[in-house]
């Protein structure tokens, strides 16, 4: 008796570590984004009574930069499935970030499409789900959600780590006398690919309109967007973050958004910040 | 066949050196082998290196083709190849994924068709997608090999083949980067070829040379020098023994052998040298040294046996009794003054001294007291003599003497001298009351002829045996008239014929004489008489041993008979069934080699009765060596009679201690039978023999009654001429 009540024991243990362990196994998923090409994001199934987490990288990124890591890390160990898309920016299944030099015939509105695309992959896995962008992710969230505010897609909550708008963006490359070159090409129809300053670029390889996609959204476009999201959006940023108008973070929590800033962090969190970014994470998810 | 020390060093070296040289030559031959199998591994290796570093850089293209071919870009391009021209002018060439030297690059779709249509001399213009080339290809402008590599570009994972990537390098480079072992990088060229070559094919056109493989070059030296050293070694090894041999083994033996060799060479050197000096080797040097200690052993051994040799000498040549010289001393001193007399003038005086009545002195006042007087007058006649004049005793109570330069005259000065001292002597002193004398034979020639000198012996005992005739002075000098008269006895022709029948045995007769068995009156046995022919005449008994006694010939005139009795029995002469008496003289039977040269007889003591007549005489002079000789030769079955018994001592206590089986009478006792006095003592003496139980035997029977008497007195064997007289012939021996 004692042995089949010990033998049973051992058999539910066995199944239970069975569950965990496929809980944690990430995968790597292909999407087709209806452009021909296809996207490649790590999905990581968590707890089914959780949210799944839904974080885009920033511009030129993958999937696999620290801060994205972290966050994703950090929320698989705490039992969240999360997903992490790599944005592929005109690349077939890209996998690697994308240099400057390299022709960028991607747009605003093709990066919001993948980002669809990537949504909607996951809603019909999850009701829940949460949203979560750093830096130029963040604002392609927000240029997402202000596309598509009208779909029903209810985000438990929209997490903004670090925010970076592209247009009149300090310490940036993308110059007025650029965004003017753009759009004159546009205008005389040179709609082939040409260098551009673009945010840390120098020599950014993109077409004029393309490029011009991303110019669109400023500080204030992106602050009109945030502001019209009906779901709870939740920003983080770090006091040290030179890629903004460091002004911009008080402005928004003036407006009544829910703004957590951190001292001395820089854009990415790095170092002893990184617990700061958790920390945030882990009260909002929660919350 | 045998070797010298010396040719044996010479061969140990020449082996040596042939083995070593035999070493060295294999070690050549595998130092060859080596060189050989190293070249063969090295063109071996060379070849390998070579595939290996073409296979190297082959793969090294094949990487970069490949890393190429992920390039998201080319992806890029490939499915939008609207803005490949730019493209590939600003950003393919310079984006960090092609190898820096890569000379041209081209992407494909699907399909094989290129994305643009600008043709690359080392690339082709379209693909077949199933089958994908890799080749070579040589520029023609600079004329450098260049590697074109292809890789597929894919999708969604790698499912999907969306487009192709194609990059030419220039291969030589490529393939001098490789890290070669054995070829000199530098010197690869690769031969120009129109049109492709696979890549399969081209090591075929690769030229290179090889490294100077110093640390190969340096082992060789390293080997070579090796081998000659070991040659030069061998040399120096050999000589080195060689010389070894020759000074540590060679030097040593031959001084060993030299040693030996003077030891055996020089007698003197056993008493004077030695070999002292330290050898080189242990073992030889305690040779050397038992060879010095053995020689020193030796030497004493040596003196020793001289001593005794000395001793012997002197007892050889030394009458015992006198402490003269004896005849030996005086034959060995006689040939010498022949030697030096013949053929020269010196006067030699040979003088022959003999005592007058020396038997009867005997008889009459003993043997002891005959001594005495023998030793007496030997002494007062050697004091006489002057300087390097002996005396020598020739045997029984007869001495002589032979002087050089000594005149006949001179002569009787001495021989006078002499006898006065003898006569002057006082014999009393010895308890002999009568008048003692010697009478002296002189003998003298200066002819130096050997004939002369060979009859001074004679004609001193002629002299003698006048001067002791009565009324004769009693020195006397030889004259040829005395021949005459001593013809019978002495002459020279007997002398020569008793003498030449001794030295080689002729004339030499053997008479037997029939001794009967009393009880059956048949011949039991004969007595050999000796006798000896010459030409003509018979020489008996009596004047033969007179003659051999006077040379102490005794021995020899023994052995002479026995030879002649044992050929008698080896010819059967002699009747089966009977047997031989033989005689023996008194320094036959004390003789030490007796019982061997009698050996021969002992062989026909089963077919015949053989018996040794002996002496009272001979007996008693050297009674324990004769009753030791005696007792031999009676253990080995010779029986022994005691002959003449009666007419010497007659001694009973003798007779009981004499080894003897037959006591043989002598003639006078048996004619003392027909005295009626004396027959009953004879008769009891014959009784008291018997009852010991002795054989007697009776001789001189020459009557019938006589022979009744020995029948009656116990005597078991009769001799005599009424039995038969001596005879050679057998057949004409008759019973009387």
């Amino acid at each position: 008796m004692i042995e089949n009540i010990i033998m049973t024991s051992r058999l539910i243990i066995f199944i239970l570590l069975l569950c965990f362990a496929s809980s944690l196994f990430a995968k790597e998923v292909s999407l087709p984004l209806g452009n021909s090409l296809n996207g490649l994001a790590e999905y990581t199934q968590g707890d089914k009574d959780k949210p799944a987490v839904l974080i885009v990288h920033g511009i030129l990124q993958t999937r696999n930069f620290s801060t994205i890591q972290i966050i994703g890390n950090f929320l698989e160990e705490s039992g969240y499935t999360t997903l992490r898309p790599t944005i592929s920016l005109g690349i077939d299944s890209r996998k690697k970030s994308l240099a400057c030099e390299a022709i960028h015939t991607h747009t605003m509105a093709s990066d919001i499409e993948e980002i669809a695309h990537w949504v909607q992959w996951l809603k019909k896995k999850h009701q829940s789900i949460i949203l979560i962008g750093h830096s130029a992710g963040a604002t392609l969230l927000v240029a997402y959600l202000d596309k598509y505010e009208n779909i029903q897609i209810t985000p438990e909550k929209i997490i903004i780590i670090s925010p970076a708008y592209f247009g009149n963006r300090p310490s940036s490359n993308t110059s007025s006398s650029e965004i003017e070159k753009a759009r004159k090409a546009v205008a005389s129809g040179q709609l082939g690919p040409a260098s551009f300053g673009f945010i840390y670029c120098e020599n950014y390889v993109s077409l004029p309109e393309a490029y011009l996609s991303y110019i669109e959204w400023s500080q204030q476009r992106t602050t009109e967007s945030l502001m019209n999201i009906s779901n709870p959006v939740s920003l983080l940023f770090g006091a040290g973050d030179k890629r903004i108008d460091q002004a911009w973070p008080e402005k928004l929590k003036k407006m009544g958004m829910d703004v957590q800033i951190t001292d001395d962090a820089n854009h990415f969190f790095n170092g002893s910040h990184e617990f700061d970014l958790l920390d945030f994470i882990e009260n909002t998810v929660d919350s | 066949m045998k070797f010298s020390l010396k040719q044996y060093a010479l061969l140990l070296s020449f082996l040596t050196m042939c083995i070593f040289m035999g070493f060295g030559w294999y070690t050549h031959n595998q130092i060859e082998s080596a060189k050989v199998a190293l070249a063969e591994w090295k063109f071996k290796s060379t070849n390998e290196e070579l595939a290996e570093a073409v296979q190297a850089a082959v793969e090294q293209g094949k990487r970069a083709v490949q890393k190429f071919a992920q390039w998201g870009e080319c992806r890029q391009q490939i499915l939008n190849p609207s803005f490949y021209s730019y493209w590939r002018e600003q950003r393919m060439m310079n984006a960090g994924f092609l190898p820096e030297n890569a000379l041209a690059a081209k992407l494909y779709n699907a399909s094989g068709e290129p994305l643009s249509n600008i043709p690359e001399l080392t690339l082709p213009l379209r693909l077949e997608p199933q089958n994908l080339p890799e080749y070579f290809v040589t520029h023609e402008k600079n004329k450098v090999a260049y590697a074109a590599f292809f890789a597929p570009v894919h999708s969604q994972g790698g499912k999907t083949v969306i487009g192709f990537v194609s990059i030419s390098l220039p291969f030589l480079p490529m393939l001098r980067n490789y890290q070669f072992y054995h070829i000199d990088a530098k010197s690869i060229r690769i031969k120009p070829q129109s049109g492709h070559t696979p890549m399969a094919k081209i090591i075929n056109d690769i030229d290179y040379k090889k490294k100077k493989d110093i640390s190969s070059i340096i082992v060789q030296t390293i080997l070579e020098n090796t081998s000659q050293s070991l040659l030069i070694a061998s040399l120096i090894i050999a000589m080195l023994l060689y010389a070894f041999l020759g000074y540590g083994v060679k030097r040593p033996l031959q001084y060993l052998i030299d040693h030996i060799y003077l030891l055996r060479k020089n007698p003197d050197f056993l008493h004077s040298g030695r070999f002292i000096k330290q050898l080189p080797i242990k073992e030889l040097n305690e040779v050397s040294q038992a060879l010095n200690a053995y020689q020193e052993e030796l030497n004493n051994v040596y003196g020793s046996l001289d001593e005794k040799n000395k001793e012997l000498l002197t007892l050889a040549y030394t009458d015992a009794l006198t402490g003269i010289k004896n005849r030996r001393a005086f034959n060995e001193h006689w040939r010498q003054v022949c030697h030096i007399a013949e053929n020269s003038r010196l006067h030699i005086c040979m003088m022959l001294f003999d005592i007058d009545h020396f038997k009867a002195i005997n008889d009459s006042y003993g043997h002891q007291v005959g001594d005495e007087v023998l030793a007496v007058i030997s002494r007062v006649i050697n004091d006489e003599f002057r300087k390097n004049e002996l005396l020598y005793r020739l045997g029984g109570d007869e001495f002589g003497t032979v002087i050089i330069n000594c005149d006949e005259k001179t002569g009787f000065e001495i021989a006078h001298r002499c006898n006065d001292s003898v006569s002057r002597f006082n014999f009393r002193s010895l308890g002999i009351m009568e008048k003692v004398q010697v009478s002296v034979g002189i003998s003298c020639t200066q002819s130096g002829n050997k004939s002369d000198l060979d009859n001074l012996s004679w004609q001193a005992d002629s002299a003698v045996f006048q001067a002791k005739r009565p009324g004769k002075d009693s020195v006397v000098a030889y004259r040829p008239e005395m021949e005459e008269s001593s013809r019978s006895l002495f002459s020279n022709w007997m002398y020569s014929a008793v003498f030449n029948a001794i030295e080689t045995g002729k004339g030499i007769k053997i008479f037997y004489q029939p001794i009967i068995d009393l009880s059956n009156d048949r011949i039991n046995y004969y007595e050999s008489l000796v006798r000896i022919q010459y030409k003509d005449e018979i020489i008996p008994p009596s004047h033969i041993f007179p003659i051999i006694s006077a040379r102490n010939l005794d021995i020899e005139m023994d052995q002479v008979i026995v030879k002649a009795i044992l050929d008698d029995l080896e010819n059967q002469r002699i009747p089966a069934g009977t047997g031989v008496s033989i005689n023996l003289s008194g320094p036959s039977v004390s003789s030490t080699e007796l019982v061997n040269w009698l050996q021969p007889l002992s062989k026909y003591l089963k077919q015949y009765k053989l018996v040794f007549e002996v002496t009272e005489t001979a007996l008693i002079n050297q009674m324990s060596k004769a009753t030791e000789n005696l007792n031999k030769l009676k253990s080995m079955g010779f029986l022994v009679a005691l002959d003449d018994f009666g007419s010497g001592y007659s001694s009973l206590r003798y007779l009981g201690s004499m080894p003897v089986d037959i006591v043989k009478f002598d003639i006078s006792l048996i004619q003392d039978l027909e005295n009626p006095k004396q027959h009953k003592l004879i008769l009891n003496l014959c009784k008291m023999i018997k009852e010991v139980g002795y054989d007697m035997v009776a001789e001189g029977i020459e009557y019938t009654e006589t022979h009744q008497c020995v029948i009656h007195a116990g005597f078991d064997y009769g001799q005599g001429f009424l039995y038969g007289r001596p005879n050679e012939n057998f057949n004409s021996i008759k019973r009387q």
